[in-house]
This record gives structure tokens, sequence and C-alpha cells, in this order.
């Protein structure tokens, strides 16, 4: 790889990964615009429980996201806070991208010191349009209930 | 002058190869798994405050038939989680990266809990394709079971 496809790759995988960043800190921190900036217009998202009946959308739709996932995060009074690690990228061309995330999400407040909720992970598919990148979809599957 | 941003995508190209064996052990995908390491690759370990060692395991299948054996007496879902990453090496065909590791399992119904805590040494060789795992040293800071 050339310096300059190589440096193009890597401003890339920066932008791709700050997307799953930036939507967990937006969720925690009950920013639903910044959460929505995150997914294309008709992205979606939903997620399951490993082992269990229990289950989350697909929501299609970046309003439709943020809707859902808002009413979630109301009915949560504790300080969430997603943490994520393990970047692999399964797939990386010049337009589309498949990364899997682990996830650690921690809580305090509410009465409760920090401790960790459940584990996880997620897998992202983004693509890029006219030099930036969004979310076309967000999958998610929990090691137990959230 | 040293390059920032092409050591800088070195740096993402090797961490991918490593995150993907954690996701591969994890998922008990050996074949995967040993898809990364280079053909002599070598691997031992210790865990520390106990008298649990092991390897030193040297070739690909060897490792890979060691891990199996490991991961399928395992029945928790497993997650060794990779943070806080330091290069020691990091040139056009080595890299030494060390990271600090959690492991997080959660058994069916149960509460995910931390099994242990502590850090891999990887050295990674690059052929002229890709990366490879050439040797990792793991050192746990308690029981893995």
């Amino acid at each position: 790889m050339t310096g300059i496809a190589e440096t193009l790759e890597m401003s890339a995988r920066q932008e791709i990964l700050a997307l799953v960043y930036q939507y967990s800190f937006a969720y925690d921190s009950n920013d639903m615009e910044l959460l929505g900036s995150v997914f294309r217009e008709d992205g979606s998202t939903g997620g399951v429980v490993a082992d269990s009946d229990i289950g989350w959308g697909p929501w299609k739709g970046r309003a439709n996201i943020v809707a859902e996932l808002s009413q979630i995060r109301c009915s949560q009074a504790d300080r969430r806070r997603h943490v994520i690690t393990s970047p692999v990228f399964e797939e990386l061309t010049a337009d589309t991208a498949t990364v899997k995330v682990y996830l650690s999400l921690f809580s305090y407040g509410d009465g409760k010191e920090p401790h960790l909720v459940t584990t996880g992970e997620y897998t992202m598919k983004a693509s890029q349009r006219g030099g930036i990148w969004l979310m076309d979809s967000l999958d998610e599957i929990l090691a137990s209930p959230f | 002058m040293t390059n920032t941003f092409a050591v800088t995508g070195k740096a993402q190209a090797v961490l991918n190869v490593i995150h993907h064996y954690v996701w591969k052990l994890d998922a008990n995908e050996m074949d995967g798994l040993a898809s990364l390491l280079c053909e002599d690759a070598a691997t031992r370990g210790v865990s520390r405050r106990t008298d649990v060692s092991w390897g030193e395991w040297r070739g690909r299948e060897e490792i890979a038939r060691q891990l199996r054996q490991i991961r399928g007496a395992q029945t928790g879902r497993r997650r060794h989680q990779l943070t806080t990453p330091v290069f020691f090496d990091l040139s056009e065909s080595n890299a030494v990266v060390q990271v600090y590791l959690s492991i997080l399992s959660t058994l069916p119904g149960k509460k995910p809990e931390l099994v242990t805590t502590g850090q891999y040494r990887f050295s990674l060789r690059r052929s002229p394709e890709e990366w490879q795992i050439a040797a990792i040293e793991a050192e746990f800071d308690g029981k893995v079971a």
C-alpha cells in the first residue's frame, strides 16, 4: 500500500470508529441530536439479549431511532457509560465498511456505586457518500439484560 | 523524518490483527484464529499469584489445538477486551505491542463477571501480504478457569 493510500485508509478507519464512539457518548449523555447525526436518514438499529427472547427493534429511519432510544434513555435514572473496545474491521472498501466492537456497559448513580451492567457486541455497517461516513445499521447482542 | 501517518496506519493494521485474535478466541473459531498466526508462532502464559502457567506451545496448529481444548471446556460466554495499547517496536516488518486485558464472562441467566485482568505482549511479523502474530506472552492477574 502506498503512503497516500495508507493515510486515506487510516483516516477512513478513524472516521468510521468515531461513529460508534459518538453513538455511545450521545446515548450516555442523552444528546439525541448527536445520536441521530451518526445514522443515515434510512439507517436502522436493533438488538437482542443472548439466550433470551428479549429484543428491540429493528427500528428504521433516523427520526424513529431517535424517538425510540430517547424513550429508553429517559426511563433510566442512572448515569451510563458504553465503553467500546477491541474494534475489528471485517470489511473496508472505499465506500463501505463492516466493523465489530465489544461493549462494556457500566452504570453509577441513582444510589449505586459504579458497576458493570452487562457486556455485548455491536456490528456496524457504514457507508461513505460525498466524503461523509454514516451508519447504515447498528446491531447489538448483549450478554444479559440491561 | 518518520511519516507519522504511515506509522499510525501500520499500528492500526497491527491492532486489527490482535483484535481479530481475541474475537476468534471468544467465538471458538480456531481455524480463523490459526490463520492469524505465523506457521512457527509460539505462545506461553502465566497466572500471577497462582501456580498456573501454560506453554510454551510452538506452531500454528499446536496453538489452535491447545486453545480449542481450553475454550471447549469453558461454559461462559467470554469476551477478551483489549485496551491501552503500547507499541515497543513498529517497523516495516516487525511489531511488538502490549495491551491490557479484561476477561469478562457471562453464564446463561447470570450477570457478567470479571474473570481477571492481565496483559498480552504480541510480536508480529509482516509478510508481503499481511501482518501475522509470531509470539504471544500472556500474563493474567488471577485465575482464568
